[in-house]
């Protein structure tokens, strides 16, 4: 059986085809694939790295409110220091010995949290490798000025898809890692962050409290002591005990925001291992770009407080 | 029974309300007799210091706890930096590959510079991948 022509188009016959050469000229076959590769090297950088920026801002964001807490934790110690001298006399001081030989544990475990955050963040972006295949054109060129612009754009081609490969494979171990490591580290991040908000964050938060109740009943006893007696002694004290006051309402403040931050953390993991197959940008940017937003401003919060 | 972490915080933070509500109390209920404002610091301090000490009992029972996590999430990391090396060292496979590629075109119109020009790149990109010489 005899083919029918590929067009049937009337105008499409030699004469009408010399026609079109004038008006249109069609690039050679480099450039064409050139422009090919150079295409699907937009569309591929577009796919793998970009959409996993949700991960890495929230990683970035997670790491200020780590970070933040050291300093709050490293406090401790002073403040059960300062918590002796409200003590009556006769009565034993709290143990601040015990906030000492504490600490170091604490911040490695919140550092440990925070460390496995920070390498999800890599993970998700790594940059891809630049200038392997496509500058191969170029440094031809280089090494030969002679050398024609059709073998050019013969090594530019060839390069660029060998690029366009590669991307495609590393993007892809890049996110099978990531989901892997999510979900085998879903159930010790929520203890970890249970333990850091529960206990460490908690204490933090008793020894303040506690610190302040010891204040106020100092304050308290000599503002009856000096009564009416000594006016300006008891204004001094009363506003030295609003100062203080303050100031532990200030770093209460703070721990509360860590512990809400923790929670945001914890939250965003999980929805991160619910999704874990299906990362995409707009699921991330939907699912996970409040959390990062509340993890920024939780942070922020936190430098304030501590300022 | 044994108390468990989450018991002894528990205590802990109602001993620590309790001395908070006393502070409350005092400050709005003035003692006058020395004596009795002596006690009820000395109560309100005694309260404090059971809670201080409570939680601390809590938050080194938790720490037992959480070391598993805390060592699982470590092997996790541990895991990363690994994946983030064997990505490094497939971006350096590329560069070899792109340094091939260059290699091979060059080949395909040989000039004494494009061939030898092209070789120093293949020996470039081969560099970071080859083993340090060890020993002196």
């Amino acid at each position: 059986m005899m083919s029918r022509p590929m067009s049937s188009n009337p105008r499409s016959g030699p004469r009408h085809e010399r026609k079109n050469r004038k008006a249109y000229q069609f690039p050679q076959a480099g450039s064409q694939v050139s422009i090919i590769v150079t295409i699907l090297l937009l569309t591929i950088t577009s796919l793998s790295c970009v959409d996993l920026t949700q991960v890495t801002q929230f990683a970035k964001s997670s790491q200020d409110v780590g970070n933040t807490f050291k300093a709050l934790s490293s406090d401790t110690a002073a403040v059960c220091g300062s918590a002796a001298t409200f003590f009556p006399p006769g009565q034993a001081p709290l143990n601040c010995d015990r906030y000492v030989q504490l600490q170091p544990a604490l911040a490695k475990v919140n550092d440990v949290l925070f460390a496995y955050i920070a390498s999800l963040g890599k993970i998700a972006c790594i940059a891809p490798p630049k200038d392997a295949f496509t500058n191969v054109g170029a440094e031809l060129k280089q090494a030969d000025a002679s050398i024609s612009q059709a073998d050019q754009n013969n090594a530019k081609a060839a390069g660029g898809l060998a690029d366009a490969l590669s991307k495609i494979i590393l993007s892809g171990y890049q996110r099978h890692e990531l989901a892997r490591m999510i979900h085998e580290s879903n159930s010790s991040v929520q203890a970890v962050v249970s333990f850091l908000s529960g206990y460490a964050a908690a204490q933090s938060e008793l020894l303040l409290n506690n610190t302040w109740t010891l204040e106020e009943e100092y304050c308290n006893s000599n503002r009856n002591q000096l009564g009416a007696a000594e006016p300006l002694a008891a204004k001094l004290l009363a506003q030295k005990c609003d100062d203080d006051k303050a100031r532990i309402n200030t770093k209460v403040a703070a721990v509360e925001q860590y512990q809400k931050a923790l929670a945001t953390i914890a939250a965003t993991h999980d929805i991160l291992d619910k999704k874990r197959n299906s990362l995409t940008k707009k699921e991330l940017l939907h699912d996970i770009g409040p959390q990062t937003s509340s993890l920024s401003a939780a942070a922020l919060a936190m430098q304030k407080a501590l300022q | 029974m044994g108390l468990n972490a989450q018991d002894l915080k528990n205590i802990a933070s109602a001993l620590s309300a309790l001395a908070r509500a006393l502070a409350d109390w005092g400050n709005t209920h003035p003692i006058t007799d020395p004596t009795q404002q002596a006690q009820f610091d000395d109560f309100v301090s005694s309260l404090v210091q059971a809670s201080d000490s409570l939680m601390n009992a809590a938050v080194t029972a938790a720490l037992a706890n959480v070391a598993v996590s805390a060592a699982d999430l470590q092997n996790a990391t541990d895991r990363a930096r690994h994946t983030l090396k064997v990505i490094n060292d497939v971006t350096t496979a590329l560069k070899i590959a792109g340094a091939a590629v260059a290699l091979g075109t060059s080949l395909l119109s040989p000039t004494p510079s494009t061939v030898s020009g092209a070789l120093n790149g293949l020996v470039q990109a081969v560099q970071p991948a080859s083993p340090a010489p060890t020993g002196s």
